[in-house]
């Protein structure tokens, strides 16, 4: 069944035409919720959260791009989640030593499985990449995941997050750099042909 | 480099650029080893970004009809509602603030009226007994009939001097006349006074619309589901 009859089924209040389009997109969305709050569990609550909020409001939806739709209430969601984090910062949870300092590395947050180091090197790297694309400023980092890791073009990416074209432009191009002059702190991680460039 | 260049390499790479720009950036970046650098690192981060694995979805997000019977689809024009209900008190706030803002200047019945104003309430103040003024025959406007409800059963002389149209309860005797800005009848008859009440109801049906709305949506969810 296409889009458009799941869609106009799921506005008439069919639960299982909307859970269908929930299948087909909950990859996407979860990705992006991910790669913008940098944890699993949060970017889970906001998918969770974005389609509850979809379905609610499905009628609301006229034309357009659905993916567009959904891809700017996750967004949001992430926005609002964001700003929540900042007015109420999280404590650590490492634990404490007897002298009351924090222990970096405790050994039960250790990966106690062998890993390959290929495998290693692949993951030290996708840190890498996480740990500069949090530090992004929060517009900057929806850009850089919609348009280069989701692969969205500009128009999709204009109306997701509803800024001008000539926004999305400048910004890419901005944060494509910032990201660079980051990741030149990573240069052992990072393949052989990028390290010299 | 120029942000103007580092945007048109970055709308290169992903072939958002206008044809027509195309030829001329190539020819640029063969001649500037800068711009060519700059297209090369934007090139390679994009390519680091792209093989960024992908995470698998930690559960399926499909909803249950319980999950929605909490908070189910709402009507179409539920959201015009809203919005609507939102522009409505922004306005009402906006008359309101803008009354405090600058008081409105006495109209020119007002400033007409105020001298015969002033000489009755002087007049009356020397009176040691109350005075009520009665409206005019066939009066029909509310601050007309007001005093008639308020007024003594038997007309004074001194009553009959005050003009009809400022009518009002006249003060004990020693007691400080009321200023005239507070007495006239063109503060009560004021139409953003009519404007204020009319928006507050419009905003009353409004928020009780988007309750009503909402029970009546959970309600049919309900009962279908």
């Amino acid at each position: 069944m296409d889009e458009i009859t799941l869609l106009s089924q799921a506005q008439r209040g069919d639960l299982d035409a909307f859970n269908r389009l929930v299948l087909a997109y909950q990859d996407q969305l979860f990705n992006i919720a991910f790669r913008i709050l940098g944890d699993e569990d949060l970017a889970a609550d906001a998918t969770q959260e974005a389609f509850l909020h979809a379905f609610q409001k499905i009628t609301t939806f006229r034309s357009g791009s659905l993916r567009g739709w959904l891809i700017r209430i996750v967004t949001n969601l992430c926005y609002d989640e964001l700003r929540r984090q900042k007015r109420r910062p999280q404590t650590a949870l490492e634990p404490l030593t007897a002298e009351g300092d924090e222990v970096e590395s405790p050994s039960w947050m250790s990966d106690s499985r062998p890993s390959p180091e290929a495998s290693l090197e692949q993951k030290e790297l996708e840190h890498a990449l996480e740990h500069c694309l949090q530090a992004l400023p929060l517009p900057f980092r929806a850009i850089v995941v919609l348009a280069d890791i989701e692969g969205l073009d500009y128009s999709e990416i204009a109306v997701a997050l509803r800024i001008p074209l000539g926004t999305v432009k400048s910004r890419l191009a901005r944060a494509r750099m910032r990201l660079r002059e980051c990741l030149q702190q990573f240069q052992e991680l990072l393949p052989s042909i990028f390290r010299h460039a | 480099m120029k942000t103007k260049d580092l945007e048109l390499i970055s709308s290169y790479l992903d072939g958002e650029l206008p044809p027509e720009q195309i030829s001329r950036l190539e020819q640029r970046i063969q001649a500037d080893p800068e711009l060519r650098a700059a297209l090369e690192a934007l090139q390679q981060t994009r390519a680091l970004l792209r093989r960024m694995p992908r995470r698998r979805v930690p559960r399926n997000f499909t909803l249950s009809p319980r999950q929605v019977a909490k908070r189910p689809p709402l009507p179409r024009f539920y959201l015009s509602l809203q919005w609507s209900t939102a522009l409505t008190v922004l306005l009402l706030v906006f008359s309101l603030g803008l009354r405090l803002i600058s008081p409105p200047a006495a109209s020119p019945v007002a400033q007409e009226a105020a001298p015969a104003l002033r000489a009755a309430q002087a007049e009356m103040t020397e009176q040691p007994l109350t005075v009520m003024a009665l409206p005019p025959e066939g009066t029909s406007t509310p601050e007309a009939a007001l005093p008639s409800i308020m007024a003594l059963p038997q007309e004074t002389p001194q009553a009959k001097d005050v003009p009809p149209s400022l009518a009002e309860t006249a003060m004990p005797a020693g007691e400080e006349p009321m200023p005239s800005e507070y007495t006239t009848p063109v503060e009560s008859t004021s139409p953003l006074r009519f404007i204020w009440v009319g928006l507050g109801i419009l905003i009353l049906l409004q928020i009780s619309l988007l309750f009503g709305l909402r029970w009546w949506s959970a309600y049919q969810w309900r009962k279908r589901s």
